[in-house]
């Protein structure tokens, strides 16, 4: 239950207990850095997997992520969580991913004369769940827009605040892109759930 | 059909960001609204289905890698990588710049009198002196030493 507004204001403002190890890693601390990484790269992973869709990928965005991150711990206003932060720029890393392997497939299409059409999931060889592949493959289906915003959601389980700092987004388009791809997702994973119209 | 006024509602009702008014308005609403109450259903059995997904973990060299980035030991390697290539980079421009001036800028050098390319062309002059001296020689030597034709 997101907070009344006057709850929020007898609570005060709870320091973000991650930000005072931001500011240790940016004095030069490594066990601050090592907490840091210890702390987000499971949760991170997990986002950067379902964001591109295979593990490969995942890996290379999280060290991009994480190598960003630690360039620029300078950067980092205090404006928002440090989990917030990160998600910001694992999302950024993921889209360039995303945009590098689109270009890629497209060179290979036309290197095949385009016999292949439609999105291609280059699967992890470890993951042989159906219902796992078959929400990979839903989520490859939905706009890159609705994909961030469910994930951030469903799957990393950020508050529409959190998914609006995230993706430097208004509240009310949060909330109408997670609507839409609740909507297509319960579409495509129909065969899971009997009964849904 | 149209569909209720309050149906996107619902995700805000089960992603807990209402407030408790906003709450307690929607739930007085769901008793009225079938469309609502199977919009909530829905959501909470695609919310049930995704969180059932784990995904894949984190391998630990995947952890140990991001432990060397964090204590910039990766960036090490990496700066020791972009010193030689400058080094051999450097390596390169010195010697393309010195074929340049070699080949190219002879005849400018010559010019604007360069001392090196002065001695060159004094050598040059002093080879042809030579050749005219050789040349003097086979013509008029025997002559004038007495010798016949």
């Amino acid at each position: 239950m997101r907070p009344h507004p006057e709850e929020s204001a007898e609570n005060g403002h709870l320091p973000d207990p991650d930000t005072e190890v931001i500011r240790l890693a940016r004095d030069g601390d490594e066990a601050a850095c090592h907490a840091l990484v210890d702390r987000f790269a499971p949760e991170l992973y997990r986002l950067a997997y379902f964001l591109v869709g295979n593990a490969a990928d995942a890996e290379d965005v999280l060290q991009e992520t994480f190598s960003g991150a630690f360039r620029h711990l300078g950067r980092f206003a205090e404006l928002s969580s440090v989990r917030t932060w990160l998600c910001a720029i694992l999302v950024r890393q993921a889209a360039r991913c995303r945009r590098r392997r689109k270009r890629q497939m497209i060179s290979l299409e036309e290197g095949t004369g385009g016999a292949s059409h439609g999105a291609v999931l280059v699967r992890d060889e470890t993951s042989s769940a159906d219902l796992r592949m078959d929400l990979e493959a839903a989520l490859d289906t939905l706009p890159e827009d609705h994909r961030e915003v469910i994930v951030l959601r469903e799957l990393i389980g950020l508050s529409y605040e959190e998914i609006a700092q995230t993706l430097d987004l208004p509240r009310g388009t949060v909330e109408s892109r997670l609507f839409r791809a609740r909507r297509t997702l319960r579409e495509r994973l129909k065969d899971y759930m009997p009964g849904i119209r | 059909m149209s569909e209720c006024d309050h149906i996107r509602e619902a995700s805000l009702y089960h992603d807990g960001e209402m407030t408790r008014e906003e709450a307690s308005r929607f739930e007085e609403h769901l008793r009225q609204c079938q469309a609502c109450r199977r919009e909530l259903e829905e959501i909470r059995r695609l919310s049930a289905l995704l969180s059932s997904i784990r995904g894949p973990s984190l391998e630990s060299d995947v952890l140990g890698r991001l432990h060397r980035t964090a204590t910039g030991a990766e960036e090490g390697v990496v700066v020791s990588m972009a010193r030689r290539l400058i080094a051999v980079a450097a390596a390169i421009m010195v010697a393309c710049t010195a074929w340049t001036l070699g080949v190219g800028g002879r005849t400018e050098a010559a010019a604007a009198g360069e001392p090196w390319e002065l001695t060159a062309v004094t050598l040059r002059t002093e080879v042809s002196d030579a050749q005219r001296v050789a040349q003097w020689m086979v013509e008029n030597l025997p002559s004038e030493n007495g010798n016949d034709r």
